[in-house]
């Protein structure tokens, strides 16, 4: 099942592995839609924008006769400089099924939206002391 | 009209700043008493745009009438409160059949008892009143049996003689019953839905005046809870506006039902509801200070321990009486200043579980007292000594049966507004040691705010003792009349003024503020371990502060609980508090995590088996709190993170969130919110009978 974003977000390539081609789908979106290669040492990133709109990941089997939509997990996380990330991780298998790895690709997604991170960055002072 | 009514007074709410009044005027507010008198209201078009309001502490705008104020319980507590307990449904209009079943005493054990109340009653008069023995007198001088002296004429069963409790109730009980649960207040109790789903019927009266009993069905009750034609005798008096002007509502899918127990007051005003109660029961309570970053995971995982542990542990403190059943209440208080060199978060996690009553159950004496008189007729019932009036309880760590005689410091320093005079001045001692000692004596608070591995904190050693002149001359100006808040935010000016043009004083500064608040944080999320009857642990109102909770602003988001948005709202709301503490400003709060069952109510916030509230409260008075606040509110409702905003604190939600939130994509008729608005309509002849429309529920599409 396609995940769903909205507003604006970066979407960049962090790893691909895998024996079938592998492919990213954005689509609802206002400037992105579309197909995007996803491959070993391939550099996508990508800026979409749009209301509502959705990404899915998908892979070619050997033999065709035609792409299929992948298994993914997507985990949120909060980073103190980067702000909202959402991580795709991708398996070259169909979706549902219980356990399994997600190897085959990793998408970084990051919101653009500047309320979600509304405050300048700065660097904090050190409160350390000699010890481990 | 012989109501009592003001014209041009003011209105605000329990948590506004003091100084003012949230309305400076108001058309008019209305002070009912009886069913009567309701109707009378609603039936008068003259007096346009209604709404009801409880006890004001709602801090959402839902209780804002576009004209006409009704108070069901008179804010100031000057006027004659809708609190009675009514006896005249339960017992005598209950269904025969079900009285039977009522009559075999599993029934009372394993299922409960019923109280019918009036809609101003508050939580903690309820919960007083339920903890009564009921002495069973089948001649009451009114003539009217309670259910318990009932079913011991009838069916010769002293079953129904209490003590009750509530199954589940929020951490303060000042608000009125029906103001709590149609907002969907909630506890933390995640082995069972939140206040609304105690609620088994509602006495409604809609606008145009007429009136209605909207009984939920089930097995429970099985067949119905009551019979109609008693129902019809009773309410369909010509008193009432005879009987084509009262209804019972009673379906199979309870959708009315579950429409109008969460309705931020849409549906109209209500009189009075029924609700459940079981068997009184006390509570063991254990508290743990950990740090968020090294459990927080633990929270998508349900059969992990925080929310799966034993309630004795080996070498540990434990129960006077068996523990009844598993852990059923989690809550994880998180401190939004960080401390580790800005690397962690205090968070103080409390667990519950339910154990046997003690014959003599601690907080029972402390939390409700005695009885003061019999009849007080401003609450229209019994006053008893400490219910609402009292400190939170407060066990005797030496004797952990008996309450303390003196309050918890900081609940005794909060009603007298000067508490952090000692958080201070411990502050000072360690900074002044750690100066004095070239950075050698390093104290315990200190030790938590740094992380090893640098000398960063060394070099500030000078700007450290230009900090210290600075506490102590905050010290010296203490005005124990000053809010909470007030000092606060003079503290904060102080240590983190983001114009003080020399680097190392504000990181000095910052470094002073965050140890304050650490050691105050520790001070108050400290480990504890005790029990106490259900209402003592649950109520954690400190009843006579006067300076904490005033002026206070919140917000309060629903996740499922095994949503890693969760996590990472939190954990964006840690992010903020860094990035403005860095700015000079800073919130004074926490983010505190409860967890609870699912609703039945279509509107409620619980809409996963185990759902959690991330509540954000701060201090208005401190610059930063609002900031706070308004940057959870704002990122709640952004659709990547997906939050529910609760009905009864800060709610910005629009009709599009609503929708998004509560309906179905495919269209507006589907799904709760579709459901919900087809209850509506049903009750308001489609939308005509439109005078409990207000601003707040048509800018959110709680229209039919």
């Amino acid at each position: 099942m396609a995940e769903t974003f909205y507003g604006p977000w970066r979407i960049v390539l962090m790893s691909a592995n895998s024996h079938f081609a592998q492919q990213l789908v954005v689509s609802g979106s206002d400037n992105a839609d579309g197909e995007y290669v996803i491959a070993f040492g391939q550099v996508l990133d990508i800026a979409v924008q749009g209301e509502q709109w959705r990404l899915q990941t998908q892979f070619f089997p050997f033999g065709g006769p035609a792409w299929q939509d992948g298994a993914m997990r997507a985990v949120s996380r909060f980073d103190l400089d980067k702000g909202l990330l959402v991580q795709v991780d991708a398996a070259s298998r169909p979706p549902g099924g219980a356990g399994g790895t997600f190897t085959n690709a990793s998408l970084l997604c990051s919101s653009l939206d500047p309320e979600t991170n509304p405050l300048p960055g700065g660097i904090p002072p050190d409160f350390t002391l000699p010890g481990e | 009209m012989a109501i009592e009514m003001t014209q041009g007074a003011p209105w605000t709410r329990k948590h506004d700043d003091p100084r003012t009044s949230y309305l400076t005027s108001t058309a008019r507010i209305l002070y009912p008493k009886t069913l009567v008198d309701l109707i009378e209201i609603c039936s008068d078009g003259s007096l346009g745009p209604l709404r009801a309001a409880g006890s004001h502490w709602a801090l959402s705008d839902a209780a804002l009438s576009d004209q006409t104020f009704i108070e069901t319980h008179d804010y100031g507590n000057m006027r004659q409160a809708m609190g009675r307990t009514l006896k005249e449904v339960v017992p005598h209009c209950l269904h025969p059949d079900l009285l039977d079943r009522m009559s075999d005493p599993s029934f009372a054990r394993n299922i409960g008892s019923l109280i019918h109340v009036e809609a101003g009653k508050r939580v903690y008069q309820l919960y007083a009143e339920l903890d009564q023995i009921d002495p069973l007198d089948t001649q009451p001088p009114d003539g009217v049996m309670t259910l318990g002296a009932f079913m011991a004429d009838r069916y010769r069963t002293d079953a129904y003689a209490g003590p009750w409790g509530l199954e589940t109730a929020g951490n303060a009980g000042g608000q009125t019953f029906v103001g709590a649960f149609s907002t969907g207040t909630h506890g933390g109790d995640f082995d069972c839905g939140p206040l609304p789903d105690s609620v088994v019927a509602i006495h409604l009266v809609a606008d145009g005046g007429k009136h209605y009993w909207i009984e939920s069905s089930g097995e429970r009750y099985y067949p119905q809870l009551t019979d109609d034609g008693l129902l019809q005798d009773l309410y369909g008096r010509a008193e009432f506006g005879g009987p084509d002007n009262f209804e019972i509502i009673r379906t199979p899918d309870d959708a009315v039902f579950r429409s109008v127990l969460v309705s931020a007051g849409r549906f109209g005003i209500i009189y009075s509801v029924v609700a459940r109660a079981i068997p009184q029961y006390a509570r063991w309570e254990r508290r743990r200070l950990h740090v968020w970053q090294d459990f927080k995971h633990q929270i998508l995982d349900h059969s992990g321990p925080l929310y799966t542990d034993a309630a004795i542990q080996a070498a540990g403190p434990s129960p006077s009486t068996p523990v009844t059943g598993p852990q059923r209440f989690l809550q994880v208080a998180v401190c939004l200043t960080p401390h580790v060199n800005f690397q962690r978060n205090l968070a103080g996690v409390t667990k519950q579980w339910p154990i046997k009553l003690q014959d003599v159950p601690p907080g029972r004496a402390e939390r409700v007292g005695d009885i003061e008189a019999a009849f007080d007729p401003r609450i229209q019932g019994p006053r008893f000594s400490n219910a609402g009036r009292n400190f939170s309880y407060r066990y005797d760590p030496d004797d952990p049966l008996s309450g303390e005689d003196d309050p918890d410091p900081i609940a005794l320093a909060c009603s007298h507004g000067s508490f952090l005079a000692g958080i201070i001045t411990t502050a000072i001692k360690e900074i002044e040691d750690f100066v004095d000692s070239n950075g050698a004596a390093v104290g315990p608070g200190i030790a938590g705010v740094v992380a090893l591995g640098g000398a960063g904190l060394l070099l500030l050693l000078p700007a450290l003792l230009a900090i210290l002149l600075i506490l102590r001359e905050l010290l010296e100006h203490f005005n124990a009349d000053d809010r909470l808040g007030e000092h606060m935010e003079n503290i904060k000016n102080e240590l983190l003024a983001p114009n003080e043009p020399d680097p190392a004083q504000r990181a000095a500064g910052l470094f002073a503020w965050q140890l304050i608040v650490y050691l105050g944080f520790q001070a108050q999320q400290s480990d504890r371990d005790y029990e106490a009857i259900g209402y003592a642990v649950t109520d954690q109102k400190d009843y006579r502060n006067i300076s904490c909770e005033v002026n206070v602003d919140s917000v309060e988001v629903f996740f499922n609980s095994l949503d890693h948005r969760l996590i990472t709202f939190v954990d964006a709301l840690l992010a903020f508090e860094i990035k403005q503490e860095l700015q000079g400003k800073a919130c004074v709060g926490y983010a505190s995590l409860r967890f609870m069952g699912r609703t039945r109510a279509k509107l409620g916030m619980q809409r996963h088996r185990i759902t959690c509230s991330v509540e954000v409260a701060c201090l208005k008075d401190v610059s930063g709190g609002q900031e706070m606040v308004n940057y959870a509110a704002k990122l709640a409702l952004n659709p990547n993170i997906g939050g529910i905003l609760h009905w009864g604190q800060r709610n910005d939600a629009t009709a599009a969130d609503i929708q998004r939130l509560f309906g179905d994509s495919t269209s507006p008729t589907n799904g709760d919110l579709g459901a919900w608005r087809s209850a509506l309509a049903a009750l308001t002849d489609g939308g005509r009978l439109d005078r409990f429309s207000s601003e707040f529920t048509r800018a959110r599409g709680l229209e039919p």
